[in-house]
């Protein structure tokens, strides 16, 4: 590599810049900007919790319309800071940002509730609770909300659950609201109805259960009972597995 | 009989069609100058929108223009190469606004005449197209630019080449296409013109832009040119830029408005009105929200608010005063949180109301909204004597000395909640801080002083 490529950034004068990594690549691929461009904006993502804040990365992940609920969690957090920020324009900033994250699940609820008054839908209920659930961890610094808002998810689930067992999916979230409220025993209870012993899924939730519930010796068992589906499970829960058994399956 | 001077008043997505706020000020501003003559020249999104005001008999003309509607054209540009060259050489003058030259486009661009075909017929129309599109979008479909581009240009050519209304001074409230409009009517008519900002267009619209799921890319940098560079020519243009503030004319300045331009008029208030209010005790401890009830307010975090202090201070009461119809599900969803809340024996939706009678017995005047520019309901509770807590948007910071006793960030209900109860704990020193704000506002908030001085303006600049 002569001296010219690697001072590319500074010799060269205008034309197009691609802003992420991505578009980096699309125009190298067509031959519109030399690679060193795709190298330059790989090597310097970093991550938006970092500082000082990269407000046009936050931007951008904030107006993508299909971001997952993880990533909006994560802005959420980002946002709570910056609302603090002594600089009255980023303050705003934040807000707005926790504002539209909000707006956009306003949204997609009043759309939701809006069909549920006009056919009895069981799946319309099942988004409304996962959509309520969503809502109380984005504003888990506001316990009063919060709660508010897993009644909600919950009260759903309840209505759902009337003359019918849930599914593996709702009885998750059933779960996972229990767990929240830190109704330990109770989540127990809900998950030792069930006949568990040949479902590897409720086998993993039950060891989550037992591990609020600060019953590790439990864990283990769990996840050696786990161990015996290891064939049909993904990577991420081998992984798991492994961490509380060992690589024989054996706890340790 | 002297002629009596006429005001070409310029307003975009506001006043006559929508309450409250800049429509609110601009029916105050025609009603206190009853010896002119104004135009109301209103810039709207579609047709037919309905009149949410009597328009006071000095109002002696309405035209609208809807600006996403392709308009007939009835004259033919002069000279259309010289006009796209003068096009060209504007886009590179943004970046230096003292040399912007709306002239020569005006001279070659006779009224009634709209570029929309032309701007991509014309060989050096097409050139910028495709070289803008070369510059910033190269490795995506040209279609989508030039779509995008397009719908962000037609506009502006409507304004370009719309027919405006006589008026001896043209006032735009907001810059924008109501800016450029105000630009263009200065050029054409060689007549005054003057800006007055509520809050900061551009701002207002980058935030907009940049939280817009459908605007993606590329097409969100090019809205946020445009925006900035309709600002930069209306604060060319203006031989007045009025703004409520010192940090949103900073923040004009910052973006070329020139400093020697620039002056403060504060929001003002009728003091007679609401200094009839007698202050009466009430049992119990009282707070309100006077405003709409619309996510900018953020009445999620008074209700947040609410239940931190009441569990603090049992006997509270809180109201939200104002308007619930404007976003029906917005309202029906705090509603819910009150109830689940368990807060329904502690707060009250009360709607539309004389708000004299509530800042008679409120013990605090609350404010959690998001975006502000210089709220009047923190001035009218000043003048009533009502203590006030608020999150730190707009103008507030000033409005209440910096004092963080009484501030708090926008979402952060349990700062707010301790400046209430502040307020509840302080009565003898937040009763001096009351008093200090009473007399400032009745000194320099009065609305009869502020319409006053745009009566004065008005003439001066008639003269110009």
């Amino acid at each position: 590599m002569n001296k010219r490529e690697l001072d590319f950034h500074r010799t060269r004068h205008g034309g197009y810049e691609p802003f992420t990594p991505r578009a980096a690549i699309k125009a190298f691929e067509n031959d519109i900007v030399p690679i060193e461009f795709f190298i330059y904006k790989g090597a310097s993502v970093k991550s938006i919790e970092e500082k000082p804040y990269d407000f046009e990365a936050i931007d951008r992940i904030l107006s993508r319309k299909n971001t997952d609920f993880q990533i909006k969690r994560f802005l959420v957090n980002v946002f709570d800071e910056m609302v603090k920020d002594q600089d009255a324009e980023r303050a705003l900033y934040a807000a707005e940002g926790i504002n539209t994250i909000e707006s956009r699940y306003n949204k997609r609820i009043e759309k939701l509730k809006k069909k549920l008054k006009k056919h009895d839908n069981p799946n319309i209920k099942e988004e409304l609770a996962g959509l309520y659930f969503e809502l109380a961890l984005v504003n888990e610094k506001q316990q009063d909300i919060k709660k508010y808002f897993l009644k909600t998810a919950y009260t759903y689930l309840k209505q759902m659950q009337t003359g019918t067992t849930l599914s593996l999916k709702n009885l998750e979230l059933l779960i996972n609201i229990l767990l929240e409220f830190k109704f330990y025993k109770k989540a127990l209870q809900t998950i030792k109805n069930l006949d568990i012993t040949n479902n590897p899924h409720l086998l993993l939730l039950l060891a989550k259960v037992e591990f609020k519930n600060k019953h590790y010796a439990k864990v283990h068992e769990a996840m050696r009972a786990l161990n015996e589906f290891k064939d049909s499970l993904d990577e991420e829960t081998i992984k798991f597995i492994t961490y509380w058994t060992g690589e024989n399956g054996e706890t340790a | 009989m002297a002629k009596r001077l006429s005001v070409c008043l310029i307003l975009e997505g506001s006043y006559p069609y929508i309450v409250g706020g800049v429509a609110a000020w601009v029916q105050q501003l025609i009603l206190n100058l009853p010896e002119l003559d104004f135009v109301i020249y209103t810039i709207s999104p579609k047709e037919h929108q309905k009149i949410r005001y009597t328009l006071p008999e000095n109002v002696i003309l309405h035209r609208d223009i809807v600006i996403n509607k392709k308009h007939k054209s009835l004259r033919k540009p002069r000279s259309k190469s010289k006009l796209f060259a003068e096009l060209k050489e504007l886009h590179t003058l943004f970046q230096a606004p003292s040399q912007i030259n709306l002239q020569k486009i005006i001279q070659y661009l006779p009224e009634e005449s709209y570029l929309y075909l032309d701007s991509i017929k014309h060989p050096v129309g097409w050139n910028m197209v495709t070289h803008s599109n070369m510059q910033h979008n190269p490795a995506y479909p040209f279609a989508d630019y030039f779509w995008a581009w397009k719908s962000a240009h037609d506009m502006i050519f409507t304004m370009l080449g719309a027919s405006i209304p006589d008026a001896d001074v043209y006032h735009a409230v907001s810059t924008g296409y109501a800016g450029l409009a105000g630009a263009v009517a200065k050029v054409r008519k060689s007549r005054p013109f003057m800006l007055t900002e509520h809050g900061l267009y551009h701002k207002e619209r980058e935030m907009e832009i940049k939280r817009a799921a459908f605007v993606q890319g590329y097409q969100r940098d090019m809205w946020i040119n445009i925006f900035n560079n309709l600002s930069r020519i209306s604060y060319y243009y203006a031989d007045l830029i009025i703004t409520l503030f010192e940090y949103n004319r900073k923040k004009e300045v910052e973006l070329g408005a020139p400093e020697e331009k620039t002056m403060i008029i504060p929001n003002g208030i009728d003091i007679e009105f609401f200094s009839q209010v007698k202050r009466t005790s009430r049992k119990g401890f009282h707070v309100g929200l006077v405003g709409r009830i619309v996510p900018i307010k953020d009445i999620k975090t008074f209700i947040y608010v609410a239940k931190i202090v009441a569990t603090a201070i049992p006997e509270s009461k809180f109201y939200a005063i104002g308007p619930v119809d404007e976003d029906p599900a917005y309202f029906e969803d705090c509603k819910l949180l009150v109830e689940s809340l368990q807060l329904t024996a502690h707060i009250e939706f009360v709607g539309k109301q004389d708000v004299r009678e509530y800042y008679s017995f409120l013990d605090v005047v609350m404010l959690t909204s998001i975006r502000e520019a210089q709220p009047l309901v923190i001035l009218e509770a000043f003048c009533c004597g009502v203590p006030v807590a608020s999150t730190k948007v707009g103008n507030v910071l000033e409005l209440l000395d910096y004092d963080e006793r009484f501030l708090a960030a926008p979402k952060d209900a349990e700062k707010l909640a301790q400046a209430v109860k502040f307020i509840y704990n302080n009565p003898k020193k937040v009763h001096e801080f009351v008093e200090l704000n009473k007399q400032k506002v009745r000194k320099f908030f009065d609305r009869k002083k502020v319409y006053r001085r745009y009566g004065e303006i008005y003439n001066n600049l008639k003269g110009k």
